[in-house]
């Protein structure tokens, strides 16, 4: 009895198929051509790839990692209050079986927002909005929002603060603190030029630290040096400082060096340039966050007349070209 | 201790790396709305991980991944009362969120598009186990498992899926 055609070839396609039924199919396309292009056309659809929406892995792949964040804090936390109890005995078992009460019951469980490459947006727990930029973190202990307000940040972030007059929000950044009631501003904490750059939107900030304290009104920003402790206020054009936070960049009247320290704290990736001659070059330049960096510098490249190549150590090299 | 644990965390993102794409397109054939998708993905994940003790080596949970995917899905379509639960129902679109490309020496994207169609009609269970052999290069026993049928339904459901194929590109001629 002759096997029809489906349900061969979908066994060969599956790689399912026996010797025999291989030979079977073999002989089927040998003696009739039209068989032999179908067979083609159907292994072709079946061969070919299906990708999934690359944003959608992108998510997920953030969201995994701000999660287990959060549970690598827990599970350090957990560790230290279970040793602890180990020595009272008794109790233990009955812990462990409701790990959300029990955390419930000890306030400074330890919670943190992290982001890798791309940025994401949080609402804390007294509805403060935080846009968080790539590369950054916040933490915060589960006493925020009962006695204070108070969260400690690594790179850059925007805040929408809720307003609450008897419980100041705090932003700690290298040793400096940021305090508001209910207002809009950026925080940008570069650990590579021991900077800490704060500007306000809206309403007012008081900013604090080793030998500064001071108050910012709406559009001005803060420049703090953390090693001399020199700072420097001014007035702000707020749209450079918060383009981020709409998913652009955008940069005006700086240099070519100065821009290429800021790409590398976005894009978290060593730029060298061996071409002195182009870091005094004066640039304006407006980018799309999601872009990829060497679409922004070969965009740039005829302009400045430069090239630039990957190092072995996932660096790029800036070089003059020819 | 947290050393071993940032670098298993490490292997870990490795691991979601690489199998993102699969769970994604794996829960999208079940739950149409984009956001409960990526949220159940990222429960799936979070599953592996919290179990990690207990799980074997993570090369060799894959098809575990797919069976806790399964259930995150049906889960969250139950709790969300939808009248898809009922699998033989069900019509989303299971091509949605993806791009499909050929090799294009024998059939040209529009051919693609309309054969997609010609899949997405068919029942939904035909469509899962198509989806698992085809794309995510299940075998048929490994298929069955995840979709708890037996090795001869996965093997009659390829072959009608494979049918409708034929069906489509014998009319257009």
């Amino acid at each position: 009895m002759e096997k029809d055609f489906s349900s061969l070839a979908s066994k060969i396609l599956s790689g399912e198929a026996t010797e025999q039924e291989r030979e079977t199919l073999r002989q089927m396309l040998h003696e009739s051509e039209d068989d032999a292009l179908l067979f083609n056309e159907i292994k072709e659809y079946w061969d070919a790839k299906v990708v999934t929406d690359r944003n959608m892995q992108a998510s997920v792949d953030e969201k995994i990692h701000s999660r287990i964040k959060g549970s690598v804090a827990q599970s350090r936390r957990n560790n230290f209050i279970n040793s602890f109890w180990r020595a009272a005995a008794i109790f233990l078992l009955l812990l462990s079986c409701g790990t959300i009460y029990y955390y419930n019951a000890y306030p400074s469980h330890t919670y943190m927002y992290a982001t890798q490459g791309a940025i994401s947006d949080y609402i804390l727990g007294d509805s403060t909005k935080v846009k968080l930029n790539k590369y950054s973190s916040i933490t915060f202990t589960s006493s925020f929002g009962k006695n204070n307000r108070r969260v400690d940040l690594s790179g850059e972030a925007y805040f929408e603060v809720t307003k609450d007059a008897a419980k100041k929000f705090t932003v700690r950044t290298q040793d400096t603190e940021t305090t508001v009631f209910g207002t809009e501003f950026n925080v940008l904490s570069d650990k590579k030029s021991k900077q800490v750059t704060v500007t306000l939107s809206k309403g007012s900030v008081g900013f604090e630290a080793y030998k500064c304290q001071t108050l910012l009104h709406p559009g001005e920003e803060i420049v703090y040096d953390v090693v001399s402790g020199d700072y420097n206020k001014q007035i702000t054009d707020l749209q450079f400082n918060t383009a981020w936070t709409t998913g652009r960049y955008l940069y005006s009247d700086i240099t070519f060096g100065e821009f290429i320290r800021k790409l590398e704290h976005i894009y978290h990736i060593r730029i060298d340039i061996d071409y002195p001659d182009i870091e005094n070059k004066v640039i304006t330049a407006l980018f799309l966050v999601e872009r990829p960096i060497g679409e922004i510098l070969s965009a740039l490249k005829d302009e400045l007349k430069f090239k630039y190549r990957e190092t072995d150590e996932a660096g790029i090299v800036i070089e003059k070209s020819k | 201790m947290s050393e071993s644990n940032e670098k298993y965390e490490k292997m870990f993102r490795f691991f979601v790396n690489n199998n993102c794409e699969k769970v994604i397109r794996f829960i999208s054939l079940f739950v149409p709305d984009r956001l409960s998708c990526e949220e159940l993905a990222s429960d799936v994940f979070m599953s592996i991980w919290l179990n990690r003790e207990k799980l074997p080596d993570l090369n060799v949970i894959n098809n575990y991944m797919l069976t806790v995917a399964r259930n995150k899905a049906l889960n969250y379509l139950r709790d969300e009362k939808q009248e898809t639960l009922d699998l033989d129902t069900c019509t989303i679109d299971i091509f949605r969120y993806t791009e499909t490309t050929p090799e294009s020496i024998y059939i040209s994207k529009e051919t693609v598009v309309e054969l997609n169609k010609a899949i997405n009609e068919l029942p939904h269970r035909t469509k899962l186990a198509f989806t698992l052999v085809r794309e995510q290069k299940k075998s048929y026993k490994e298929a069955a498992e995840i979709l708890s049928v037996s090795v001869k339904t996965v093997e009659k459901q390829v072959a009608v899926a494979v049918e409708k194929l034929k069906e489509k590109l014998r009319r257009k001629k």
